[in-house]
């Protein structure tokens, strides 16, 4: 069954259900592998650390309490993990993407307009690489993920005051950053 | 709030994400009713988000799941400590034989020991035997 809840696959797993993990595994695979693309800008470490992250939600399902908050758990299990390898780079802020993932798809457009969303997409990755870490962590949990404030500070292990100032300061900051690239271009 | 006082950029920002309490949020959009330069903010916010929402999606190329189990695995067998364990092990194994080696030899001398005395016996026998015998005589 495939229609079962998060906290019911989590709690059918910690019951002995193997193939629980399976379906939380590949219904969550994607959403984590993006969240930590975006963080990371590597698509070969964010891989890496998709798999890290769910190995380590399975060591942790003993402790899973079931109040709905799923997503916001395996985020904040994911963020760790990219915070931490942020940290081992010895780095606060990302490297520009440039060629990490493909941006040309934009289907049933002409050629000129495709260009234009291309490089606009692209000013915009590299925005959002250049926030600090937390603000961008807040702002792709927003904006990629659709988590509120509540569960982006669950995720975060903070307040939904501070996740509302993060934001703010995220959104200020990529205001500043395209206002700047569109100036030079 | 007052229609002159500008909500401050977090509750705009809060306003705009749907994220303020009702009572907050009529204040909020009461404000910006009279408010231009609130409302050009809040267009910003909408431009910036759906400039976000165009960006592409980064795509998985293969399910992690068979990764997943491996690592589980690999995580399952047996931790570093069972390998200082066994060279504990090991060492505990050399310092026990050191001894029965030693005592071995003990064995191994008082087999020695014992083949002597036996020939002594023997020599003491036909010693014994050549008395009696030249005793007879």
């Amino acid at each position: 069954m495939t229609d079962r809840t998060d906290d019911t696959l989590m709690m059918d797993y910690v019951g002995g259900d193997e193939n629980a993990m399976r379906i939380l595994v590949e219904r969550w695979e994607r959403p984590v592998f993006a969240f930590l693309v975006r963080m990371l800008g590597s698509s070969e470490e964010a891989e890496d650390l998709c798999q890290e992250s769910f190995i380590k939600l399975i060591k942790s399902a003993g402790r899973y309490r079931p109040q709905g908050k799923f997503q916001s758990w395996l985020f904040r299990i994911a963020g760790n993990q990219a915070r931490s390898r942020l940290r081992r780079r010895k780095i606060l802020r990302w490297l520009p993407l440039t060629n990490e993932y493909d941006t040309t798809k934009s289907p049933g457009r002409g050629t000129l307009d495709a260009l234009v969303d291309r490089e606009e997409q692209r000013v915009v990755q590299v925005a959002i690489a250049g926030l600090p870490e937390r603000q961008r962590q807040a702002l792709v949990l927003k904006q990629f993920h659709d988590l509120n404030y509540r569960e982006i500070a669950d995720a975060m292990d903070t307040s939904v005051s501070s996740v509302q100032m993060l934001l703010h300061r995220a959104m200020t900051g990529l205001r500043k950053s395209l206002i700047s690239e569109r100036n030079k271009a | 709030m007052t229609d002159r006082k500008h909500p401050a950029g977090e509750q705009l920002q809060a306003y705009h994400d749907g994220e303020l309490e009702h009572t907050v949020a009529s204040e909020v959009a009461s404000h910006c009713e009279s408010c231009e330069s609130c409302r050009a903010v809040l267009a910003e916010l909408d431009q910036l988000n759906s400039v976000m929402a165009s960006a592409p999606t980064p795509e998985l190329p293969h399910s992690i799941w068979p990764l997943v189990q491996s690592g589980r695995q690999r995580e399952t067998g047996l931790p570093p400590i069972f390998a200082y364990a066994a060279c504990a092990v090991g060492i505990l194994i050399g310092i026990l034989l050191g001894p029965i080696q030693f005592s071995t030899e003990e064995v191994t001398t008082d087999l020695a020991w014992s083949e002597t005395v036996t020939v002594w016996n023997q020599q003491a026998t036909s010693s014994l035997l050549s008395v009696y015998q030249s005793g007879l005589e």
